[in-house]
């Protein structure tokens, strides 16, 4: 008899849990009463990228009295697709998605498109499918930027190293330009590139590894650029273990506040930031204006920030608004 | 041993009175599950929606085909850490094949990949005696790389029109991917409970000596699960790049983690020798309605993997309650 009340208690407190989550939603939705609902996917939330721009959708949407959900595919396509199925179910009016990878956003595109819902795409891009509109960084000019940055730097220590780099996934687009564009400003000044090494799980500690590998295996390497904002910690992390600080430069793409810290340090040499809140902003004002029946541009570009020891103190508080909020 | 006496095998020699005694843990999981789809159908008006529950499907149908295999290999005391990254691997030797010598040759390799995975992990595992832990933990880590080094870490994605029918096909309403998994899941339940190998892997899994001595050639049974899992990885493998249309390397990741989880809530001891796959069944819809529900609710992502894990938590707890009071 014990053991059927305890059963019977592990039911109740089942009932309660789903109750507390059905009335959460409920009094959720009575309290704003959104004129549009949207759904927000993002490839992973452990990434300070994404939740920076899901917070600049999210900052957007409040003003506008438009309810946002947010869904975490965690990197992967199927739970990607499986999250952009409950939006459909949902009914949302639009979804701005930030695919894991160019590959995986046609299924999605195509799944929208039949519920007839309207899709922006923030960062990232497709391979092919129908949306409104791909809101996107500068990211070849950003890279170039950094790279022709740390090409006069090395110039003007007299070093003539190879450089490194730990990419983000080449299977995304912005992989590949913000690549190739590193690259080109590397060798139109003269520098090799010595090696690259792609990430797959995105944390400053698999960043960390690859760093330690290629300064283990090219012990003559001037440089080390690191694709995106926890990773190019893990590659600083690696140098200074290394006791390499004052051989190795670091520079980076995107920022955290702990980013911009050690530029100010001088641990970092420079940054190409991404505008992550800022996109989110324009991403939501490009899903709004179609859902008013507005033009969209179908490519907008956000612009990168060039963050060095010189400017950091000019652009910190343009960053605390556009990059990072508090 | 109890696991024997309790075993499923034995309900054709039973009354059916027996029925509810036999599969007490399935019953207590059908008594909560029935409740939760109540529940939730008046807390969300889009839950028992007939397009939400073929999403639901399409959701689980993956994990729910490496389910089966994984019930094997735990029915005899084993466990398969290499699955997901095992149906990675034949998605990708699949989509490389496809790309270039079509269907056909493509579903080909995959089963033959599968195949020689499965076998040689049963092998090191049944014949020479490892620890399946070990092992496949090791061939986790195997076919995540040979999923890079034949793909150079590249989606494929140029997948053939006509493959799309097993992921997007229907037949009378009835997606293809639901008629196989259901097909998969009798075939499965029906060689578990009535085939001598079915008894078998329970009996190895409830006390390996005793079986020994009855004389049957256990190193041999022990294999035959892995290799199950292996040609399931397979299958799963083109369910999962049909409905995506397009391969990525890091398909399949942590899939493994669910398949267990889905065995473990339907009442299968890690132990080995009880549980069936009528609970496996019911484990996998648990998680995905789970899943699909905290999404309905708008439950925020950092919430949703407390909700799951406490969900197995109880589901353990009900199989301990439901199995100790005889």
């Amino acid at each position: 008899m014990k053991r059927f009340s305890l059963y019977v208690m592990i039911v109740i407190s089942l009932f309660v849990l789903v109750a507390c989550g059905g009335s959460d939603s409920t009094s959720n939705s009575e309290q704003t009463e959104a004129e549009y609902s949207i759904a927000y996917l993002t490839p992973g939330l452990d990434l300070p990228f994404w939740k920076y721009l899901a917070d600049g959708i999210e900052a957007k949407a409040a003003e506008n009295n438009v309810s946002v959900q947010v869904y975490d595919s965690k990197n992967d396509a199927s739970t990607q697709l499986q999250n952009a199925q409950d939006a459909i179910t949902k009914q949302v009016d639009a979804i701005i998605i930030s695919p894991t990878d160019s590959s995986s956003a046609p299924a999605v595109l195509n799944a929208a498109k039949e519920a007839g819902i309207p899709v922006i795409i923030a960062d990232i891009g497709t391979d092919s499918g129908e949306y409104e509109s791909l809101i996107i960084s500068e990211n070849e000019k950003g890279a170039r930027e950094v790279g022709e940055y740390l090409a006069e730097y090395m110039k003007e220590q007299g070093w003539d190293g190879p450089v490194g780099q730990v990419t983000i996934s080449l299977a995304r687009k912005n992989g590949q330009l913000r690549t190739a564009g590193f690259e080109s400003a590397m060798t139109e000044n003269g520098f090799e590139i010595a090696d690259i090494r792609q990430l797959e799980d995105y944390t400053r500690a698999e960043a960390e590894g690859f760093a330690q590998d290629l300064l283990t295996a090219y012990p003559n390497i001037r440089a080390i650029f690191g694709q995106t904002d926890e990773p190019a910690l893990g590659v600083l992390k690696a140098v200074e273990g290394a006791n390499k600080l004052d051989e190795v430069a670091v520079v980076g793409f995107d920022a955290t506040p702990e980013t911009i810290e050690r530029i100010k340090e001088g641990k970092m040499l420079a940054a190409s930031v991404q505008q992550p809140v800022l996109m989110g902003e324009m991403s939501f004002d490009a899903a709004l204006s179609v859902l008013k029946g507005e033009e969209v541009e179908k490519e907008i570009y956000v612009p990168t920030i060039l963050v060095t020891k010189e400017n950091v103190s000019e652009v910190e508080e343009e960053l605390k608004r556009t990059v990072f909020p508090e | 041993m109890n696991g024997l006496v309790e075993n499923p095998m034995n309900v054709s020699k039973r009354k059916s009175n027996n029925l509810i005694k036999t599969y007490r843990t399935e019953f207590a999981l059908i008594l909560i599950l029935i409740p939760f789809i109540i529940m939730m159908s008046f807390a969300s008006p889009y839950f028992l929606t007939t397009s939400n529950m073929l999403n639901v499907a399409s959701q689980i149908c993956v994990i729910g085909i490496l389910a089966i295999g994984q019930s094997y290999v735990i029915f005899t005391s084993g466990i398969d850490l290499s699955v997901g990254a095992v149906m990675g691997l034949c998605a990708m030797v699949m989509g490389l094949a496809m790309e270039a010598n079509g269907i056909l040759f493509g579903v080909i390799l995959a089963l033959l990949t599968g195949l020689t995975i499965g076998i040689i992990n049963g092998v090191l595992i049944g014949y020479l005696k490892l620890a399946a832990f070990i092992v496949t933990l090791g061939m986790m880590s195997i076919a995540q790389s040979l999923t890079y080094v034949i793909s150079d870490g590249n989606s494929v994605t140029n997948l053939p029109e006509k493959f799309n029918l097993l992921g997007g096909g229907k037949v009378f309403g009835i997606p293809y991917f639901l008629i196989l998994l259901i097909i998969l899941f009798i075939i499965g339940h029906y060689v578990s409970i009535r085939t001598r190998p079915g008894r078998i892997f329970y009996a190895i899994g409830s006390n390996e000596e005793a079986t020994k001595l009855s004389g049957i050639n256990v190193s041999f049974y022990r294999t035959i699960p892995y290799i199950i899992m292996g040609l399931l990885a397979a299958i799963a493998a083109m369910v999962q790049s049909s409905r995506l249309m397009a391969v990525d390397p890091t398909f399949g990741r942590s899939l493994e983690l669910d398949t267990i989880a889905a065995v473990v809530i339907g009442g299968t001891s890690l132990m080995g020798g009880k549980g069936s796959l009528i609970g496996t069944a019911i484990g996998v819809l648990l998680i995905g309605l789970l899943r699909n529900s905290l999404n309905l609710l708008g439950v925020s992502p950092f919430w949703q993997g407390t909700a799951i894990g406490a969900v197995i938590i109880i589901a353990i707890l009900i199989e301990r309650l439901t199995n100790k009071n005889k």
